[in-house]
Protein backbone atom coordinates (compact mmCIF):
# COMPACT_ATOMS: atom_id res chain seq x y z
CA UNK A 1 0.00 0.00 0.00
CA UNK A 2 1.48 2.63 -0.87
CA UNK A 3 1.04 6.37 1.27
CA UNK A 4 -1.60 8.06 -1.36
CA UNK A 5 -3.51 4.87 -1.43
CA UNK A 6 -3.38 4.98 2.73
CA UNK A 7 -4.51 8.66 2.36
CA UNK A 8 -7.36 8.42 0.52
CA UNK A 9 -8.92 5.91 2.73
CA UNK A 10 -8.32 7.96 5.40
CA UNK A 11 -10.23 10.88 3.73
CA UNK A 12 -13.16 8.78 2.65
CA UNK A 13 -13.58 7.49 6.52
CA UNK A 14 -13.51 10.92 7.91
CA UNK A 15 -15.79 13.17 5.19
CA UNK A 16 -17.98 9.61 5.89
CA UNK A 17 -17.61 10.62 10.08
CA UNK A 18 -17.89 13.64 9.30
CA UNK A 19 -21.20 13.54 7.05
CA UNK A 20 -22.96 11.64 10.08
CA UNK A 21 -24.14 14.21 11.87
CA UNK A 22 -24.85 17.01 9.13
CA UNK A 23 -27.48 13.79 7.84
CA UNK A 24 -28.77 13.78 10.85
CA UNK A 25 -30.00 16.89 10.90
CA UNK A 26 -30.69 17.43 7.21
CA UNK A 27 -33.45 14.98 6.81
CA UNK A 28 -35.32 15.78 3.77
CA UNK A 29 -37.94 17.85 5.04
CA UNK A 30 -35.39 20.52 6.51
CA UNK A 31 -33.66 19.78 2.57
CA UNK A 32 -37.26 20.28 1.15
CA UNK A 33 -38.35 23.69 3.20
CA UNK A 34 -35.09 25.07 4.26
CA UNK A 35 -32.37 24.25 1.81
CA UNK A 36 -33.43 23.84 -1.51
CA UNK A 37 -35.66 27.30 -0.70
CA UNK A 38 -32.74 29.23 0.18
CA UNK A 39 -30.50 27.86 -2.46
CA UNK A 40 -32.99 29.23 -5.27
CA UNK A 41 -33.45 32.53 -3.46
CA UNK A 42 -29.74 33.12 -2.80
CA UNK A 43 -28.58 34.17 -5.89
CA UNK A 44 -31.36 36.57 -6.45
CA UNK A 45 -30.23 38.39 -2.72
CA UNK A 46 -26.63 38.31 -3.81
CA UNK A 47 -27.26 40.19 -7.54
CA UNK A 48 -29.54 42.72 -5.43
CA UNK A 49 -27.30 43.43 -2.71
CA UNK A 50 -25.07 43.92 -5.36
CA UNK A 51 -27.56 46.31 -6.98
CA UNK A 52 -28.37 48.10 -4.25
CA UNK A 53 -25.58 48.20 -2.20
CA UNK A 54 -27.19 51.17 0.24
CA UNK A 55 -29.38 48.86 1.26
CA UNK A 56 -27.38 46.07 2.67
CA UNK A 57 -24.48 48.04 4.07
CA UNK A 58 -24.40 51.70 5.33
CA UNK A 59 -21.94 53.96 4.60
CA UNK A 60 -20.98 54.73 8.22
CA UNK A 61 -19.75 51.46 9.18
CA UNK A 62 -16.10 51.43 8.15
CA UNK A 63 -14.50 49.13 5.56
CA UNK A 64 -11.62 48.06 8.38
CA UNK A 65 -14.52 46.14 10.20
CA UNK A 66 -15.54 43.97 6.75
CA UNK A 67 -11.40 43.67 6.71
CA UNK A 68 -11.65 42.15 9.81
CA UNK A 69 -14.45 40.15 9.50
CA UNK A 70 -12.97 38.37 6.23
CA UNK A 71 -9.47 38.07 7.77
CA UNK A 72 -11.25 36.46 10.93
CA UNK A 73 -12.54 33.66 8.21
CA UNK A 74 -9.81 33.89 6.09
CA UNK A 75 -7.60 32.75 9.49
CA UNK A 76 -9.25 29.70 10.55
CA UNK A 77 -8.10 26.19 9.42
CA UNK A 78 -5.80 23.64 10.63
CA UNK A 79 -3.74 21.37 9.19
CA UNK A 80 -4.56 17.35 9.66
CA UNK A 81 -2.06 14.84 9.66
CA UNK A 82 -4.67 12.14 9.15
CA UNK A 83 -2.52 10.19 11.39
CA UNK A 84 -4.73 7.79 14.13
CA UNK A 85 -3.43 6.67 17.40
CA UNK A 86 -3.33 3.33 16.42
CA UNK A 87 -0.51 3.71 14.00
CA UNK A 88 1.82 3.78 16.82
CA UNK A 89 1.67 -0.20 16.72
CA UNK A 90 0.29 -0.98 12.97
CA UNK A 91 2.66 1.61 11.21
CA UNK A 92 5.06 1.46 13.70
CA UNK A 93 8.00 -0.13 11.39
CA UNK A 94 6.25 1.90 7.84
CA UNK A 95 8.45 4.94 8.85
CA UNK A 96 8.46 5.97 4.56
CA UNK A 97 4.29 5.12 4.79
CA UNK A 98 3.76 7.34 8.06
CA UNK A 99 5.72 9.96 6.32
CA UNK A 100 3.81 9.80 3.10
CA UNK A 101 0.73 9.98 4.79
CA UNK A 102 1.79 12.71 6.72
CA UNK A 103 2.91 15.03 3.74
CA UNK A 104 -0.21 14.40 1.76
CA UNK A 105 -2.34 15.26 4.64
CA UNK A 106 -0.11 18.68 5.21
CA UNK A 107 -0.92 19.41 0.88
CA UNK A 108 -4.33 18.56 1.03
CA UNK A 109 -4.53 20.83 4.34
CA UNK A 110 -3.04 23.31 2.80
CA UNK A 111 -5.28 23.24 -0.48
CA UNK A 112 -8.59 23.12 0.81
CA UNK A 113 -7.69 26.18 2.89
CA UNK A 114 -6.69 28.07 -0.20
CA UNK A 115 -10.32 27.14 -1.85
CA UNK A 116 -11.85 28.16 1.05
CA UNK A 117 -10.44 31.83 1.19
CA UNK A 118 -10.53 32.00 -2.54
CA UNK A 119 -14.65 31.74 -2.56
CA UNK A 120 -14.65 33.90 0.70
CA UNK A 121 -12.53 36.22 -1.37
CA UNK A 122 -14.81 36.15 -4.43
CA UNK A 123 -18.23 36.00 -2.57
CA UNK A 124 -18.08 39.92 -1.77
CA UNK A 125 -16.16 41.01 -5.28
CA UNK A 126 -18.31 42.92 -7.32
CA UNK A 127 -18.50 41.21 -11.23
CA UNK B 1 21.39 -5.89 20.00
CA UNK B 2 20.70 -3.37 22.62
CA UNK B 3 22.97 -0.71 23.72
CA UNK B 4 21.12 2.35 25.70
CA UNK B 5 23.90 4.58 26.56
CA UNK B 6 20.59 7.07 28.24
CA UNK B 7 17.03 7.43 27.55
CA UNK B 8 14.29 9.08 28.60
CA UNK B 9 11.40 10.94 27.96
CA UNK B 10 12.65 14.40 27.48
CA UNK B 11 16.16 16.51 27.09
CA UNK B 12 17.46 16.17 30.48
CA UNK B 13 15.85 13.46 31.72
CA UNK B 14 17.24 10.77 32.00
CA UNK B 15 15.55 7.12 32.84
CA UNK B 16 17.67 4.90 31.56
CA UNK B 17 21.94 4.83 32.21
CA UNK B 18 23.82 1.90 30.45
CA UNK B 19 21.81 -0.91 29.84
CA UNK B 20 22.88 -3.34 27.31
CA UNK B 21 21.97 -6.83 26.32
CA UNK B 22 21.09 -9.03 23.34
CA UNK B 23 18.38 -11.38 22.75
CA UNK B 24 19.59 -14.27 20.41
CA UNK B 25 17.24 -16.02 17.25
CA UNK B 26 15.54 -19.32 19.28
CA UNK B 27 15.43 -17.19 22.77
CA UNK B 28 12.94 -16.34 25.12
CA UNK B 29 14.82 -13.27 26.97
CA UNK B 30 12.74 -12.26 30.22
CA UNK B 31 12.62 -8.39 31.02
CA UNK B 32 11.72 -7.81 34.79
CA UNK B 33 12.24 -5.56 37.33
CA UNK B 34 10.10 -3.74 40.15
CA UNK B 35 7.48 -0.82 39.40
CA UNK B 36 8.73 1.97 37.73
CA UNK B 37 12.50 0.51 37.21
CA UNK B 38 12.41 1.53 33.40
CA UNK B 39 11.15 -1.69 31.71
CA UNK B 40 8.63 0.18 29.47
CA UNK B 41 11.39 3.04 28.84
CA UNK B 42 13.68 0.33 27.63
CA UNK B 43 11.03 -1.01 25.50
CA UNK B 44 10.22 1.81 24.15
CA UNK B 45 13.95 2.56 23.28
CA UNK B 46 13.93 -0.40 21.53
CA UNK B 47 10.98 0.76 19.35
CA UNK B 48 12.89 4.25 18.45
CA UNK B 49 9.92 6.52 19.94
CA UNK B 50 11.83 7.93 22.74
CA UNK B 51 12.92 11.41 21.83
CA UNK B 52 15.89 11.71 24.38
CA UNK B 53 18.28 8.72 23.41
CA UNK B 54 21.00 7.79 22.91
CA UNK B 55 23.02 4.63 22.25
CA UNK B 56 22.48 2.00 19.21
CA UNK B 57 19.62 -0.53 19.17
CA UNK B 58 19.79 -3.05 15.54
CA UNK B 59 16.32 -4.91 15.81
CA UNK B 60 15.13 -4.93 11.82
CA UNK B 61 11.94 -6.77 11.93
CA UNK B 62 10.14 -7.03 15.05
CA UNK B 63 6.13 -7.67 16.37
CA UNK B 64 5.53 -5.20 19.51
CA UNK B 65 2.75 -6.54 21.76
CA UNK B 66 1.52 -3.24 23.74
CA UNK B 67 0.64 -3.47 27.39
CA UNK B 68 -2.65 -1.70 26.44
CA UNK B 69 -4.04 -3.05 23.38
CA UNK B 70 -4.87 -0.31 20.82
CA UNK B 71 -7.33 -0.48 18.12
CA UNK B 72 -8.52 1.23 14.90
CA UNK B 73 -11.99 3.36 16.13
CA UNK B 74 -14.15 2.14 13.81
CA UNK B 75 -12.95 -0.74 12.37
CA UNK B 76 -13.70 -4.70 13.18
CA UNK B 77 -11.68 -7.49 14.23
CA UNK B 78 -11.54 -8.76 10.32
CA UNK B 79 -10.98 -5.33 8.86
CA UNK B 80 -7.87 -5.00 11.69
CA UNK B 81 -6.37 -8.42 10.03
CA UNK B 82 -7.39 -7.23 6.37
CA UNK B 83 -5.07 -3.79 6.97
CA UNK B 84 -2.04 -5.77 8.34
CA UNK B 85 -2.24 -7.63 5.38
CA UNK B 86 -2.30 -4.50 3.16
CA UNK B 87 0.21 -2.67 4.99
CA UNK B 88 2.38 -5.85 5.14
CA UNK B 89 2.11 -6.68 1.74
CA UNK B 90 1.77 -10.05 2.15
CA UNK B 91 0.00 -13.06 0.62
CA UNK B 92 -3.61 -12.72 0.96
CA UNK B 93 -4.33 -16.67 0.52
CA UNK B 94 -1.49 -17.52 3.03
CA UNK B 95 -2.40 -14.57 5.32
CA UNK B 96 -5.79 -15.40 5.82
CA UNK B 97 -5.44 -18.84 6.21
CA UNK B 98 -3.28 -18.43 9.07
CA UNK B 99 -5.58 -15.84 10.53
CA UNK B 100 -7.91 -18.25 10.39
CA UNK B 101 -6.00 -20.95 12.14
CA UNK B 102 -5.14 -18.22 15.11
CA UNK B 103 -8.62 -17.13 15.37
CA UNK B 104 -9.35 -20.71 15.70
CA UNK B 105 -6.76 -21.13 18.49
CA UNK B 106 -7.57 -18.27 20.43
CA UNK B 107 -11.43 -18.92 19.95
CA UNK B 108 -12.32 -15.13 18.64
CA UNK B 109 -13.72 -17.13 15.30
CA UNK B 110 -17.06 -15.94 16.27
CA UNK B 111 -16.45 -12.39 16.81
CA UNK B 112 -14.64 -11.43 13.94
CA UNK B 113 -17.06 -9.10 12.35
CA UNK B 114 -17.04 -7.07 15.71
CA UNK B 115 -15.76 -4.22 17.16
CA UNK B 116 -12.24 -5.06 19.18
CA UNK B 117 -13.25 -1.70 21.38
CA UNK B 118 -16.00 -3.38 23.05
CA UNK B 119 -13.94 -6.58 23.38
CA UNK B 120 -12.84 -7.54 27.52
CA UNK B 121 -9.44 -6.63 27.76
CA UNK B 122 -8.54 -10.54 27.89
CA UNK B 123 -10.32 -10.82 24.51
CA UNK B 124 -8.39 -7.64 23.21
CA UNK B 125 -5.19 -9.22 24.20
CA UNK B 126 -5.60 -11.90 22.23
CA UNK B 127 -5.88 -9.62 19.12
CA UNK B 128 -3.15 -8.02 19.70
CA UNK B 129 -1.17 -11.14 19.82
CA UNK B 130 -2.90 -13.08 16.93
CA UNK B 131 -2.18 -9.69 14.74
CA UNK B 132 1.85 -9.66 16.46
CA UNK B 133 2.04 -13.82 15.16
CA UNK B 134 0.45 -12.50 11.94
CA UNK B 135 3.49 -10.47 11.31
CA UNK B 136 6.13 -13.09 11.55
CA UNK B 137 9.22 -11.46 12.93
CA UNK B 138 12.48 -12.49 13.98
CA UNK B 139 12.05 -10.56 17.18
CA UNK B 140 8.98 -10.56 19.49
CA UNK B 141 8.83 -7.62 21.83
CA UNK B 142 6.04 -8.47 24.37
CA UNK B 143 4.43 -6.47 27.33
CA UNK B 144 2.99 -7.70 30.02
CA UNK B 145 1.20 -10.28 27.76
CA UNK B 146 -0.39 -12.13 31.01
CA UNK B 147 -2.50 -9.44 31.96
CA UNK B 148 -6.23 -10.31 31.68
CA UNK B 149 -5.67 -13.42 30.05
CA UNK B 150 -7.27 -16.62 31.47
CA UNK B 151 -5.05 -19.58 32.21
CA UNK B 152 -6.25 -21.66 29.06
CA UNK B 153 -5.26 -18.71 26.92
CA UNK B 154 -1.83 -17.93 28.69
CA UNK B 155 -0.98 -21.76 27.77
CA UNK B 156 -1.97 -21.19 24.00
CA UNK B 157 0.23 -18.13 24.42
CA UNK B 158 3.38 -19.81 25.66
CA UNK B 159 2.53 -22.87 23.23
CA UNK B 160 3.10 -20.28 20.49
CA UNK B 161 5.85 -18.45 21.86
CA UNK B 162 7.76 -22.25 22.51
CA UNK B 163 6.74 -22.61 18.13
CA UNK B 164 8.44 -19.58 17.36
CA UNK B 165 11.34 -20.02 19.32
CA UNK B 166 12.08 -23.34 17.39
CA UNK B 167 11.26 -21.31 14.19
CA UNK B 168 14.45 -19.13 15.41
CA UNK B 169 12.58 -15.98 16.42
CA UNK B 170 13.77 -14.46 19.64
CA UNK B 171 11.43 -12.86 21.91
CA UNK B 172 11.66 -10.16 24.55
CA UNK B 173 8.98 -10.61 27.45
CA UNK B 174 8.73 -7.94 30.09
CA UNK B 175 6.79 -9.13 32.95
CA UNK B 176 6.20 -9.23 36.19
CA UNK B 177 4.62 -12.76 36.56
CA UNK B 178 7.73 -14.21 37.77
CA UNK B 179 7.04 -17.85 38.70
CA UNK B 180 5.76 -18.38 34.72
CA UNK B 181 9.28 -16.36 33.54
CA UNK B 182 10.98 -18.66 35.73
CA UNK B 183 9.88 -21.62 33.93
CA UNK B 184 9.99 -20.51 30.42
CA UNK B 185 12.70 -18.03 29.49
CA UNK B 186 16.22 -18.72 29.10
CA UNK B 187 17.72 -15.79 30.17
CA UNK B 188 16.80 -12.57 32.28
CA UNK B 189 17.65 -8.82 32.14
CA UNK B 190 16.80 -7.60 35.34
CA UNK B 191 16.74 -3.45 35.83
CA UNK B 192 16.16 -1.38 39.32
CA UNK B 193 15.98 2.23 39.00
CA UNK B 194 17.07 2.38 35.78
CA UNK B 195 20.47 0.34 35.79
CA UNK B 196 21.09 -2.97 34.37
CA UNK B 197 21.36 -5.29 37.76
CA UNK B 198 22.59 -8.63 35.78
CA UNK B 199 21.33 -10.28 33.03
CA UNK B 200 22.05 -14.17 32.91
CA UNK B 201 20.33 -17.31 33.00
CA UNK B 202 19.00 -18.00 36.43
CA UNK B 203 21.57 -19.90 38.02
CA UNK B 204 23.38 -16.66 37.25
CA UNK B 205 21.37 -14.58 39.20
CA UNK B 206 20.84 -16.87 41.93
CA UNK B 207 25.25 -16.41 42.19
CA UNK B 208 24.61 -12.94 42.47
CA UNK B 209 22.07 -13.17 45.24
CA UNK B 210 23.95 -15.35 46.91
CA UNK B 211 20.51 -17.96 47.02
CA UNK B 212 22.03 -21.07 45.24
CA UNK B 213 18.54 -22.77 45.21
CA UNK B 214 16.37 -19.52 45.33
CA UNK B 215 13.39 -19.09 43.13
CA UNK B 216 13.07 -16.21 40.89
CA UNK B 217 10.71 -14.57 43.35
CA UNK B 218 13.15 -14.80 46.11
CA UNK B 219 15.96 -13.44 43.95
CA UNK B 220 14.20 -10.66 42.67
CA UNK B 221 13.20 -9.57 46.41
CA UNK B 222 17.27 -10.20 47.00
CA UNK B 223 18.59 -8.37 44.55
CA UNK B 224 15.78 -4.94 44.56
CA UNK B 225 15.62 -4.83 48.35
CA UNK B 226 17.54 -1.76 49.03
CA UNK B 227 15.16 -0.26 47.22
CA UNK B 228 11.91 -0.67 49.43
Amino acid sequence: MTGFQLFKRRLVQDVQEQMKPVRAILDWSVLLYIVVPFMIVFPFFYIDAWENVHLYWGREVPFIFLAGLLLLVAGRGNIRTYVWEADLIYLLQKKRLLWELKQYGFLFSLLSAVLRNLIIFLLPYPF
Amino acid sequence: MVNIEQAGYSEGSEVLKDIHFSINPGELVGLIGPNGAGKSTTVKSILGILTNFTGTVDVSDYSYVPERPIFYDRATLWEHIDFLQTILEADEEEFRERAGELLEIFQLTEVIHHYPDSFSKGMQQKVMLILAFLRKPDLYIIDEPFMGLDPKATRILLNLLEEEKKKGAGILMSTHVLDTAEKRCDRFVLISEGRLVIQGSLSDIQDKAGLLDGSLFDCFDKLTEHES
